[in-house]
């Protein structure tokens, strides 16, 4: 889904299984079947969630890249599979998610401007002066 | 000449007819009078043929826009008004009503669009397939109605639930699209001030071929950058 962080789209799933009365393996596999998991945008995500679930049934645990809070939910998920209770955990981490990714949308709207200027001086205004300038100089040529 | 402009003219009905079979018929039938009447206009005045091929080809443009945009406008109401539905699922279950015989009510919908993505999903949910539903939204939503029918303890709860992540999913692509838009907003307006430019660039003589093709890949390059910024979140989070 487009605009949607895929660590939001994971607790909202697993969430949404949990409070259905659903245990966590179950929720995760759901996830795991879903559209917002398949989407090709997300394929470091996928990659990442795989790795992690393909881990869990070895003794040692994979040495994963991931990010600090997809490592927290992790854990989280990794106590609800041994049939700790993980809902108020996990919704207490979905409010905290949720107002992170806000935050770093409206980061980005703030500096978009900013970043638009990089292709519009190299780029765009370089191409306006060759096509408003060039036969003016060509002109003024002896 | 009035008698080819005028089998041209028949062509590109045809092709628009052939090109356009999901488009409103209404409007398709608005454009195709439209266009005919340029035709006829053309033919009274026994015009060039390039010039009528040019403005039907101007004319097949702006319909495929215009669809194009018809389309976006149609998908982004559907899912704005996703959350909205799921409001009236939850009045109707609060009523008293079962899951499909609200679901039932709900099809019963003024928007027609509405009613028939809705109506897809009853069907799909009465005959279990997934036929016919190509946006991954109501995917979504139909998959959740699949949940809910097989759950019918704590209904009320569960529509709730989904409703406020709509919302939420909602709050979301409104920001990311805010992004989008501010960076093809920026896009327009430089191909408002390319284009004259380039149209008087192409007018004069002697032509500098060069200078117009160094020119439009910058120019090019530079849009493509922008549009790709709106477009890009790479989550931190």
């Amino acid at each position: 889904m487009e605009g949607i962080n895929p660590l939001l789209e994971l607790i909202w799933c697993v969430r949404q299984a949990i409070e259905a009365g659903i245990s966590t393996r179950a929720a995760l596999r759901e996830y795991f079947a879903s559209k917002a998991f398949q989407s090709r945008s997300q394929e470091k995500f996928q990659s990442q969630m795989q790795d992690w679930w393909l881990s869990l049934d070895k003794a040692q645990k994979a040495n994963l890249n991931i990010s600090f809070e997809l490592r927290l939910l992790l854990d989280i998920f990794e106590k609800g599979l041994k049939g700790e209770a993980i809902y108020s955990v996990l919704k207490s981490f979905e409010d905290e998610i949720q107002v992170r990714s806000l935050q770093q949308l409206e980061h980005r709207l703030v500096r978009l401007p900013f970043e638009a200027l990089i292709p519009l001086l190299l780029f765009i205004f370089p191409a306006l002066v060759i096509l408003g300038l060039g036969p003016l100089l060509d002109q003024i040529r002896f | 000449m009035q008698l080819t402009s005028f089998f041209v003219s028949i062509f590109g009905i045809v092709l628009v007819l052939r090109t356009l079979p999901q488009m409103n018929r209404v409007r398709v039938k608005n454009f195709l009078i439209l266009s005919l009447f340029i035709e006829i206009i053309f033919i009274y005045f026994s015009l060039q043929l390039k010039i009528i091929w040019l403005i039907f080809l101007f004319v097949l443009f702006a319909i495929a826009i215009y669809q194009s945009l018809a389309k976006q406008r149609q998908v982004r109401f559907l899912r704005q008004s996703i959350p909205l539905m799921y409001e009236n699922l939850y009045m109707l279950v609060l009523s008293g009503m079962g899951f499909r015989p609200a679901l039932q009510k709900l099809i019963l919908d003024p928007n027609l669009a509405r009613q028939k993505q809705l109506q897809k999903i009853v069907h799909s949910l009465d005959w279990e397939t997934k036929d016919g539903l190509s946006d991954p939204d109501w995917e979504l939503v139909r998959t959740q109605f699949v949940k809910l029918s097989a759950r019918p303890h704590r209904i009320q709860e569960e529509i709730k639930i989904y409703q406020s992540d709509w919302i939420m999913r909602e709050r979301f692509r409104q920001k990311s699209s805010q992004m989008l838009l501010q960076a093809r907003i920026q896009a327009g307006i430089m191909c408002f001030l390319f284009l004259p430019l380039l149209f008087w660039n192409l007018q004069l003589q002697p032509l500098n071929i060069s200078r117009i093709c160094l020119a439009l890949t910058l120019f090019a390059v530079g849009q493509i950058f922008l549009l790709r910024l709106g477009r890009n979140i790479k989550w931190k989070v």
